[in-house]
């Protein structure tokens, strides 16, 4: 361990300079974290990650190549060094220069946004693992390179293949639930582990062409197997169905007939009107897959359909538009769809002054006035991957009631912003309306499927006003 | 304790390129061994084979009584190892080197690092990649002897060394020999010469010969004899008697077995008409060269 401290303060010298810019970059990391009004993702928010995330790459980088365990001509190969003291001397400096920072940063923000660090020990610990899972494939990667233009070419080559994967995204997420549960679990941890392996392999036996080519096989399948994986986690592990779910179905209910189009909607359409039985009114709603028409129990046409929801009460339609001859007759209907049945923990009235206010389970939450409207600002405290909360606001504007849609909420280990609101609320120097804020939680996706035996779809044909 | 190195059987073939060849080499312990052959002998393949850079594709070798494969810090701590491109920390000053080097050696010598640093004239304040090629490799031979190692390995030391450097860099060594043995390769010959104790010669990746330098000496000589008319020569020329040359009525070749006796009783056979026979000693470069171009011949017959 001495001989890996010695290494250790060498590299720490050698690396000042990046250590500054780690440094530096996780302290305006730290400080906008802070701010009551963090700064937006959606616009020049991502630069601050990705800057940051670069020089802790470069950073790693440059304590590894220092002494890098590739080819023959390294002076300390054959001076009295100990592989396991120069691998922990490395892996000493990335806890040191990249994690430490990490968490400092992290405690710093917990309590700025008024959170305890100490009761948040085990979230703390997991930020810690995904940061040392995230660098790990740097580190293998300058392990098993000798240059940085190596280092860079071989990083954007392997990450090239991410963003690619990152189009099917989508795609994975509706797998959630029926992926095997090591997938889900165990994926995202044996890219990084896999990484590791590697570059302990490569210090211990310094086999570079055999473990590079390893390296090279194995790079191709980690977005593959990471991607989905990591794809999945950000969508809650649900369960499918329960017996306690098994009174909960989507219902015809013919009492509410045709409704009229909105200027948004095509007319002419059909709109079933549907309710989801056996759950809380307002907390389910449907996503639809196709709907199949039947006439004598044989399937005469068949389309996808949306649902169109009506924001709270629980009511939807179902949405289609079939051909003109099946719109008088008689037919049997048949939609299969996904019912995503949510628990609401609380409700909170915001309070006008922009002060924060605490929803049970979810954490604090503010409304905010900026330049050009209002956000809405939320501080959730450390939590493992856990399952995804929507939000709803309700509220009195100047133009009346105002109900946002529902909006998805990451559960983030820090202060972040959930989106703008609204705009131009009360006007500048005007009293802000109050807010009702709820929150809910997804915690059941059910498969169904709704069947009408006998329906005139020519009843349900939207109206124009 | 047995010889500081030995190799047995020692092969190393890069695909189908065979660098090394089924190598039993001997270094005796306090001798001054000097690895010669032509470039691309496999004199570097060699050193790093017994430095563990280099995996054996088979035989073996010890080090300092350990099987190469496994040398360990510890014995590391025990060898210098100086080699003409070795990859330093290039940004370090010499003095910081030296500093970041010392807790590695628990015999390292403060004083001795001292006095090797004034006399090499080496800047402790420069960093290693401002310093010249001579400088540099001063600086690396005395972070390789301020722990008094008990083995010094030393690949191609002398390339690209002016003789003012050449020297000093050899007089050090020299003054550590005692109790140390020292493994050189080179092809620079003059200056092994006057220094090493044995010499191996090693060409096309196989040991052609291993001897005390004395020995070596004793058994070359440049044989001139002189006729009245240059005869033919003759059909059971020795084996041993390379590299033949006529020039007017006098017959020049190296004799590889020389013994003044032996030597001159083959000539009388051989030559009953000779007017006059001519031994000289040879230099260490001179052999090497007869060495070189003997082998070289035979693999174009």
């Amino acid at each position: 361990m001495r001989q890996a401290i010695h290494i250790f303060g060498k590299d720490a010298r050698h690396c000042r300079p990046y250590i500054a810019v780690v440094v530096a970059l996780t302290a305006v990391n730290a400080w906008l974290g802070c701010r009551d009004v963090p700064v937006s993702p959606d616009r020049l928010g991502w630069i601050l990650p990705f800057l940051t995330g670069l020089a802790w790459w470069f950073a790693a980088a440059a304590a590894v190549h220092g002494e890098s365990p590739i080819g023959d001509c390294q002076f300390w190969v054959t001076r009295p060094y100990s592989w396991k003291s120069l691998l922990a001397a490395k892996l000493l400096f990335l806890a040191a220069f990249v994690g430490l920072p990490v968490f400092v940063s992290d405690c710093v923000i917990l309590l700025a946004c008024g959170f305890n660090p100490l009761t948040l020990i085990p979230g703390l610990a997991l930020r810690q693992c995904w940061l040392a899972a995230f660098m790990a494939l740097p580190f293998a990667v300058a392990a098993l390179t000798r240059l940085t233009r190596d280092f860079v070419l071989a990083g954007l080559a392997f990450y090239a293949v991410f963003p690619v994967m990152a189009l099917f995204d989508t795609g994975f997420a509706g797998m959630a639930g029926w992926e095997p549960a090591w997938f889900r679990d165990g994926a995202p941890w044996l890219l990084p582990l896999a990484a590791l392996s590697l570059a302990v392999w490569q210090y211990s036996r310094r086999r570079t062409t055999l473990i590079r080519v390893l390296a090279m096989a194995l790079a191709p399948m980690a977005p593959f197997l990471t991607v989905p994986a990591l794809s999945l986690r950000a969508h809650p592990a649900l369960p499918r169905d329960a017996p306690k779910y098994r009174g909960i179905a989507p219902q015809f209910d013919p009492g509410r007939g045709y409704r009229y189009a909105s200027p948004y909607e095509p007319s002419g359409w059909i709109s079933i009107p549907i309710k989801i039985g056996g759950w809380p009114a307002g907390l389910a709603t449907a996503r639809g897959e196709g709907v199949s028409l039947l006439q004598h129990g044989r399937v005469v046409w068949t389309q996808g359909y949306r649902v169109a929801d009506t924001h709270g009460d629980g009511l939807a339609w179902l949405v289609f538009n079939p051909p003109e001859n099946l719109r008088a007759a008689t037919v049997e209907l048949s939609a299969p769809m996904d019912l995503e049945l949510y628990e609401q923990p609380g409700g909170v009235a915001l309070p006008p002054d922009g002060g924060w206010a605490y929803i049970p389970g979810f954490g604090t939450v503010a409304a905010r006035d900026v330049e050009g409207g209002r956000v809405l600002l939320a501080r959730t405290p450390l939590k493992p991957a856990g399952p995804e909360w929507r939000y709803r606001l309700n509220g009195q504007t100047g133009d009346g009631v105002w109900d946002s849609y529902d909006h998805a909420a990451p559960v983030s280990p820090l202060a972040f912003r959930i989106g703008s609101v609204c705009r131009n609320v009360g006007g500048p120097g005007g009293t802000p309306p109050p807010f009702f804020l709820t929150a809910r939680r997804l915690v059941a996706v059910l498969h169904r499927e709704l069947n009408i035996p006998q329906i005139r779809l020519a009843d349900y044909q939207i109206q124009k006003p | 304790m047995s010889s500081p190195i030995s190799t047995h059987n020692l092969s190393k073939a890069f695909r189908r390129i065979e660098a090394v060849h089924a190598l039993d080499l001997e270094v005796p312990e306090g001798s001054i061994y000097a690895l010669i052959g032509p470039n691309g002998a496999g004199k570097t393949t060699t050193i790093k084979l017994l430095m563990n850079i280099l995996r054996a594709s088979a035989g073996s070798a010890e080090v300092l009584g350990v099987d190469s494969r496994r040398l360990s810090p510890r014995e590391f701590a025990r060898i210098g190892h100086v080699s003409e491109n070795q990859e330093m920390l290039e940004w370090m000053t010499l003095d910081y080197f030296l500093r970041y080097l010392k807790p590695f050696y628990p015999t390292w010598d403060d004083a001795l690092a001292d006095d090797l640093v004034r006399r090499f004239e080496l800047p402790r304040d420069r960093p290693l990649r401002h310093l010249s090629h001579g400088m540099r490799m001063k600086a690396v031979l005395a972070s390789s002897l301020a722990y008094r190692p008990e083995l010094v390995i030393l690949d191609e030391p002398f390339t690209g060394l002016d003789a003012l450097v050449r020297d000093e860099f050899i007089q050090s060594l020299r003054e550590r020999a005692q109790g140390t043995t020292i493994l050189v390769s080179s092809h620079d010959l003059g200056e092994i010469d006057n220094f090493a104790s044995h010499v191996g010669y090693i060409e096309e990746g196989r040991l052609r010969f291993t001897e005390e330098m004395g020995t070596l000496a004793g058994r070359f000589r440049q044989v001139e004899i002189a006729f009245d008319a240059l005869p033919a020569l003759p059909a059971d020329w020795p084996a041993a008697w390379m590299r033949p040359e006529t020039s007017a009525a006098v017959l020049r070749f190296i004799d590889s077995r020389f013994e003044t006796e032996r030597t001159a009783a083959e000539i009388r056979r051989l030559f009953p008409g000779a007017r006059g026979v001519a031994f000289h000693s040879m230099t260490l470069r001179e052999i090497f060269v007869t060495l070189a171009l003997a082998g070289r011949h035979a693999k174009a017959a």
